[in-house]
């Protein structure tokens, strides 16, 4: 049996990220609150302890054989952590409820939070801990970030924050200085507990979402800047926004990854980043929830036709975090098709 | 009529651009022309264009919003002494599903006052059975749900059936990413149109849709 046959997670992956063609294609399923459901509690009770992420994220590899554990919580954990509020629902992401930043003045009074001391981020670091205890060398664990340029869609909501773009350069510069120190601080504290890589979470350095002209003077120099100072590796992820029209210029930042949207050309993307950059993604997390076996074996294959060649490509979805209404029986498929089809060399 | 396109494409740029002063200045001079039919023209194919362009991944969310606010802002300033437009429109309102994120929605109601359609706010990060109770408290007869997350969107399959139990007749719309990134979600809600921009509602509206 050679070495390429019984890969381990992280070789494989490494292989993926390294633009090589290991065993097969990485599956990189990003479980957050679904955890919740295998473990049938409530998404609130779920992440009171950091034991259920790591037990759920145990379970979740071995059922689904995925190539990681993902030790990101929630996107509004980070406004916890500045002193918001978070609502729980019963089948969603938990979201904020409010904003830390509600005039103009709340931006230089803003503290940044310190990770150490933080009860919040410090259960996060319990469950990277916890999970290299379980992973050892064998699989990566994924932590995560809000970029500092999208952050504040979550500190003031997306107006007041626009406004701030195009109207404030002083107060944007002042809350860009902030969220990237605490950003900085926040990815390594988890790179130092254990993590194998970070996910940065930057919805709005998609073209869908803010035009390039503008993300490359706001945000291109606040992201070139965090992401130089972050240690380990790092993937981008746009939440289902489009990457092509600023590919070029997100593979100049210090990132071994993009994930990409369901919108997206892949072949053109693939064309872009070969050898360059990995494409993670992108299969459809909303429509993948009614999909039928004969679409999910066609989209996963195409996705491996198209993108799998030379490495430089993980398989997960498009959003960075699989929704709880998708069936047990859909991410079986995917699991299956990615071992039939995804082994390397592909045919 | 040549030069009313110039303009329009002058208008357009300071749009996109978000240019707030050129925007006013070409509507100041059409105003102060007593020009209101070209203007009014001005606002709708514009923002109708500026819709069909991010419809099409030419423009940003921010460019639309920004758009949408300018003009809105525009309308409010130089045209709101004017006759209301569609006086036998039902009472419209809109409401943020869940969710708190409220650009979705004020992206549509600026865009919709632009057009001179008023929409009454319904609020935010509001259940199934607040919605429904604040529709009918306030006689609300076409409903506008803005969402932002998947569990959030196959909640208006919810509203849907408590209107009906209720008795109460309404026409509801649903927007917002998840219905954008799953063309067919508008129907597994029990919705019976889509309409994937605020410029496409407002020609259905124009066409008679809301009767």
């Amino acid at each position: 049996m050679t070495l390429k046959s019984c890969m381990t997670p992280k070789e494989r992956v490494l292989c993926a990220l390294d633009h090589k063609e290991g065993d097969r294609v990485p599956l990189v399923l990003l479980f957050s609150y679904y955890g919740a459901k295998v473990l049938d509690m409530s998404i609130q009770d779920y992440f009171s302890n950091p034991e259920n992420i790591i037990k759920a994220q145990v379970l979740l590899q071995e059922k689904y054989q995925t190539d990681c554990y993902y030790a990101f919580y929630y996107a509004a954990l980070e406004l916890e952590a500045f002193g918001g509020r978070v609502l729980f629902s019963e089948d969603g992401p938990p979201n904020n409820d409010g904003y830390v930043i509600h005039d103009r003045s709340d931006i230089f009074d803003l503290s940044i939070p310190d990770v150490a001391t933080n009860p919040h981020l410090q259960k996060v670091i319990a469950t990277i801990k916890g999970l290299k205890l379980k992973a050892g060398e064998a699989i990566p664990i994924i932590g995560g970030v809000i970029a500092p340029f999208s952050l504040p869609v979550l500190q003031m909501g997306f107006e007041a924050y626009l406004n701030l773009i195009y109207f404030d350069p002083e107060g944007f510069n002042v809350l860009m200085e902030k969220n990237s120190s605490f950003c900085i601080a926040w990815a390594n504290a988890q790179i130092e507990a254990g993590a194998s890589a970070i996910g940065y979470s930057n919805p709005l350095a998609s073209p869908n979402i803010i035009e390039r002209k503008t993300y490359l003077e706001k945000g291109y120099p606040i992201d070139q800047k965090t992401l130089s100072k972050i240690k380990g590796s790092k993937a981008m992820h746009l939440a289902s926004g489009i990457a092509l029209p600023v590919m070029d210029d997100l593979m100049t930042l210090d990132i071994h990854a993009v994930g990409i949207g369901p919108e997206d050309s892949l072949a053109e993307l693939k064309i872009k980043s070969k050898g360059k950059v990995a494409l993670l993604g992108n299969l459809n997390g909303l429509e993948m929830v009614h999909w039928s076996e004969r679409t999910i074996k066609e989209k996963v294959k195409h996705l491996i036709q198209i993108a799998g060649q030379s490495g430089g490509l993980l398989i997960s979805d498009s959003h960075g975090e699989i929704p709880w209404q998708v069936p047990d029986s859909v991410l079986q498929v995917i699991s299956e098709t990615l071992r039939q089809e995804g082994t390397y060399p592909i045919h | 009529m040549e030069q009313v396109q110039a303009d329009q494409k002058k208008f357009w740029h300071a749009l996109v651009e978000i240019d707030r002063i050129q925007a006013s200045e070409i509507f100041q001079t059409y105003y102060e022309a007593n020009r209101i039919q070209e203007l009014e023209w001005l606002i709708s194919d514009t923002l109708r264009q500026i819709g069909d362009s991010w419809q099409q991944g030419d423009l940003s969310l921010a460019q639309v919003y920004m758009s949408g606010t300018i003009c809105e802002a525009l309308v409010e300033q130089y045209l709101s002494d004017q006759p209301i437009k569609y006086p036998s429109l039902p009472r419209m309102g809109i409401a943020v599903l869940q969710d708190q994120h409220v650009l979705g929605k004020r992206i549509f109601s600026s865009i919709l006052r632009a057009h001179g359609i008023k929409l009454i706010d319904l609020g935010e990060g509001l259940s199934p059975e607040t919605i429904v109770q604040i529709t009918m408290d306030q006689e609300v007869k076409v409903l506008l749900i803005s969402t932002l997350m998947l569990h959030s969107a196959m909640k208006v399959k919810k509203v849907i059936a408590l209107f009906e139990a209720h008795n109460y007749s309404v026409q509801v719309f649903a927007g917002g990413a998840p219905f954008r990134l799953d063309d067919t979600l508008w129907q597994e809600v029990g919705l019976k149109y889509s309409y994937s921009t605020a410029t496409e509602f407002v020609k259905a509206i124009k066409s008679g849709v809301l009767g």
